[in-house]
């Protein structure tokens, strides 16, 4: 795991303007704050002055991923016990935090198991929490287990609006792409288009979805068929960030106003793209596990139109 | 885990009942690879995948899954599959497209 975001987008021009520079910044601490003003993110070191001006009125929430619970292999011996330690710490903050999402993988295996467990767990931090499906949630048995327990409803995904900001939870695993890719299918992009249309440009949009909404590495299945559509019918609002699971790292890229971030996992971490890798669990030196497992905070200012994501590895 | 079931192979399903395997062909699944990635048996005969490594994987047809797949398995898990029509058959992991491989049947 690199001990730095793996992609910024530099823009120079002054701030006088809705673009500004998106600053890479090192690990230092616990984490760095992502602020993002007018739709438009940055990013500073935890602890410092900006950090405390956003503690006045925020609204926050929590984003844990890729629990996996049911792996049992050296990558990672006890994903539950690690799971376990997130939801500790999410729930020694869970006071300033409105609720919590899951973006996906909650097990391995897809079996009742793994599922009741995660959720017993989950459920201990004292947040409602909100879950939107991972490949190893429906693979074993089509989503049946899943979607008994965390699903919404009539369909696999949802939108709801909270303090002013509208969340939007997709599948993009329920039918993967002939090349392993996430896959939202015609239903769920017209229901999208519906959702989005007649839509304030002004209000703030959240995605949720498992495998990431843009092409980060389609030869690993890291991408979703229809993103470029999606990119479309989100680019008209000033203000979308983007949450996303899967690759069990930190990866973020910014497309105009849309802000595109995945998580770390609770369980185990993955290899950065590359064609002498492969993307299976990732087995680091013996007290390296915590530091790339974690999990994120995103807050929002009302008025500022702001949202910030900050990560924290485990034991941070 | 064994995990057996024959794969309905198109034409495979017009044919009499499969003859009994005169051999039996290995896949190993570890590392995100197939190995090997091509094998060549007979009609009727039957490979096995052994899932040893660290991660889930499946069998996957080239078509999406519709002439033959098998369910995730985890480490220790194996599947069986019997071909009866010749053919060459590709497959991947659904999961993991960058992991292929084929049947040759003849």
């Amino acid at each position: 795991m690199k001990a730095s975001f793996e992609q910024a987008r530099s823009d120079t021009a002054p701030e006088t303007g809705r673009r500004r520079v998106l600053e890479c910044m090192a690990w230092v601490g616990s984490g760095v704050l992502w602020t993002v003003a007018s739709g438009i993110p940055r990013s500073h070191l935890l602890g410092g002055a900006a950090e405390a001006a956003e503690s006045a009125a925020s609204f926050s929430f929590v984003q844990i991923s890729d629990s996996h619970l049911g792996f049992h292999g050296t990558a990672n011996p006890d994903v539950t016990g690690t799971l376990r330690q997130a939801i500790a710490e999410v729930k020694a903050n869970a006071a300033q935090a409105s609720f919590m999402i899951h973006t996906g993988d909650v097990s391995h295996t897809s079996r009742p198991v793994q599922f009741d467990t995660a959720a017993t767990i989950i459920q201990e931090a004292g947040l409602t929490t909100h879950f939107v499906p991972g490949e190893h949630d429906v693979i074993g048995d089509a989503g049946k287990g899943y979607f008994a327990r965390f699903g919404t409803g009539k369909t696999r995904w949802y939108s709801f609006d909270a303090a002013g900001v509208h969340f939007i939870g997709l599948d993009n695993v329920s039918q993967l792409g002939v090349k392993g890719l996430g896959h939202l299918g015609a239903d769920q992009i017209a229901w999208l288009r519906n959702d989005l249309a007649g839509r304030s440009r002004s209000q703030p949009i959240v995605v949720m979805a498992h495998i990431p909404l843009w092409q980060i590495y389609p030869q690993w299945g890291w991408g979703t068929e229809e993103a470029a559509e999606l990119l479309t019918m989100l680019r008209p609002f000033g203000s979308v960030t983007v949450l996303n699971g899967h690759i069990h790292q930190i990866i973020q890229k910014v497309e105009g106003q849309v802000a595109f971030h995945t998580a770390r996992s609770t369980a185990f971490p993955q290899a950065a793209p590359s064609p002498h890798a492969n993307p299976g669990p990732l087995t680091v030196p013996a007290g390296r596990l915590e530091q790339v497992l974690g999990t994120a905070r995103i807050h929002y200012v009302p008025g500022k139109a702001g949202l910030a994501i900050i990560d924290t590895p485990l034991g941070a | 885990m064994m995990i057996r079931f024959a794969a309905a192979l198109g034409a495979a399903l017009l044919a009499a009942a499969p003859p009994v395997a005169n051999a039996d062909a290995h896949v190993t699944i570890d590392q995100h690879m197939f190995m090997p990635a091509t094998i060549i048996i007979h009609p009727g005969e039957k490979v096995t995948w052994m899932n040893k490594d660290s991660d889930v994987h499946n069998v996957t047809s080239d078509d999406g899954g519709k002439s033959f797949h098998t369910p995730l398995l985890d480490t220790g898990e194996s599947a069986s599959l019997s071909f009866t029509a010749p053919g060459t058959f590709g497959y991947h992991c659904s999961v993991h497209p960058d992991m292929t491989g084929t049947i040759i049947v003849k």
